[in-house]
């Protein structure tokens, strides 16, 4: 059944063009300068602290670092982080 | 910002985590589907978030699950701005105390202004009025009706010829007019006296004019009785001098006999109700449609009987309030029937003839014979005709046209 579902699933991205993070659980990371970032569908969160953000996400992490990190908001799948980013790394498990 | 201000009303916590990665616990929050805002990191152990009050429940049961320790720091918001005014005891009185008072005031007469009378009388329908119990200052609860207010002023100050009693809010307004002599017209118009009735005349007093009648005259409804041509003279005569002589105001009294014929018509056996004086008080709420009993609840139970109702309406401010106090008496009544003979009928179906046509006939008119013409009984019922003969004044004014 799932796996019929997948199939169906990547079959759809492909023909209809589909935006891949909603049919394959990959984050979407939206940053406005360097003030802003909002992650969504990641998996959960990690680590934080005023200086860093762990996020697990599809096949391994997201770290941002920075300063003066604060979550603007916060709900299940969406993160809003405010602060003065100064790199964001993708890192495979 | 727009999060904050849609969450100042339900009211949020500000609340810090302490223990190992406190951020975890914000994560997991999250994944219950608790919105959490402006988190930050204080510390390795320690972070902290806001959270809406309506999701308190629910963190207590993630908190349960994990070993982290919360505590409340900040409580903002309405509900909680509510609970701290709630908290204030003398403001609570305070709002209430000036709702009573606003109630209270909204009920008190305030003003009562009379206009249309001199100082004299104002004084005293003012006195009067108190003794009503409205003045000043008086609750209008206890005060009756404009109209029985009224009634009861036209019935205590003689004086009065009318007087319009009218409430507005809280003040009442009297307007009055007071009975006033008034002076005979300084020049009477020059006029005939003319009979008013048919009759026969038994007396003349004639101050002005010229008499045309002549005692044992008989007279019919129209004719001329004293002339205000002041001499009755030939044809011509009188035309050569009609500019000169001017006609006078007749002045005088005729006397006659009047005929006057009545029928009546008494029944023998008379039903009616009568207060035997026992009575009972019913207090009701009336709100909107229905009425709520207060007090005496219990139906008494009369065969017969008479309401009355009186109603006393509350107001706050300037505004009727939807309610108002009803009280009614119930007064017991009895049914009685009279059995009347015929003579008794007969002398009842008299006194009341007399006192018919005295009403009829003005004031100083002399009823010098009574007569019972005929007489007749069936249905249960007395017929009589009756027949009077009065002495009285038919002389009636009638103005001369002077033809210019």
């Amino acid at each position: 059944m799932k796996k019929l579902k997948e199939k169906i699933l990547s079959a759809m991205t492909r023909t209809f063009d589909l935006p891949s993070e909603v049919t394959m659980q990959l984050p979407r990371i939206t940053t406005i300068g360097s003030i802003h970032a909002y992650i969504e569908n990641h998996q959960g969160l990690v680590v934080f602290s005023s200086n860093e953000l762990l996020l697990k996400v599809h096949q391994g992490h997201v770290r941002i670092k920075g300063e003066d990190f604060v979550l603007k908001t916060m709900i299940e799948k969406d993160i809003l982080l405010e602060g003065s980013i100064t790199a964001i790394t993708y890192e495979k498990s | 910002m727009y999060v904050q201000r849609k969450n100042w009303l339900s009211g949020h916590i500000t609340i810090a985590v302490r223990g190992q990665s406190p951020e975890r616990f914000f994560d997991l929050c999250a994944r219950y589907d608790i919105s959490v805002w402006d988190m930050k990191k204080k510390s390795e152990t320690e972070a902290t978030g806001k959270i809406k009050l309506s999701d308190l429940s629910k963190l207590r049961v993630v908190k349960r699950k994990t070993i982290y320790k919360i505590y409340f720091q900040r409580r903002e918001g309405f509900p909680f701005l509510l609970r701290e005014l709630l908290l204030q005891k003398p403001l609570i009185i305070g709002f209430l105390l000036s709702i009573v008072m606003i109630f209270v005031l909204s009920n008190i007469v305030w003003r009562i202004d009379v206009s249309g009378l001199d100082e004299e009388m104002k004084r005293k329908v003012t006195v009067q009025l108190e003794e009503y119990g409205l003045e000043e200052g008086a609750f209008q609860w206890n005060v009756d009706s404009p109209a029985t207010i009224q009634k009861n002023l036209l019935a205590d100050v003689p004086e009065l010829l009318w007087i319009g009693v009218k409430k507005n809010g809280s003040a009442f307004h009297l307007e009055g007019v007071e009975k006033t002599i008034v002076e005979k017209a300084e020049e009477e118009k020059p006029g005939h006296l003319i009979a008013k009735k048919e009759g026969v005349i038994t007396d003349l007093f004639v101050e002005k004019g010229q008499p045309l009648v002549k005692p044992n005259d008989v007279v019919y409804e129209g004719d001329v009785l004293v002339s205000g041509y002041l001499e009755q003279m030939d044809e011509e005569e009188e035309e050569e001098e009609q500019d000169s002589k001017k006609p006078v105001a007749a002045v005088g009294e005729v006397i006659a006999k009047v005929w006057y014929k009545s029928e009546l018509v008494v029944p023998l056996t008379n039903e009616y109700q009568v207060l035997n004086g026992v009575s009972e008080q019913k207090h009701y709420l009336n709100a909107g449609a229905f009425l709520l009993p207060i007090w005496n609840f219990k139906n008494p139970d009369y065969q017969h009987y008479q309401l009355d109702v009186e109603e006393t309406e509350f107001y706050f401010l300037k505004w009727k309030l939807p309610f108002s106090y009803v009280r009614q008496t119930i007064y017991e009544a009895e049914r009685k029937i009279e059995e009347r003979t015929e003579e008794e009928a007969k002398n009842m179906a008299i006194e009341h003839g007399k006192r018919q046509l005295m009403r009829e006939i003005e004031h100083d008119a002399e009823i010098i014979e009574e007569k019972v013409l005929h007489e007749r009984e069936d249905n249960g019922k007395v017929k009589l005709t009756l027949y009077y003969t009065v002495l009285e004044n038919i002389a009636k004014k009638q103005p001369i046209s002077q033809g210019d």
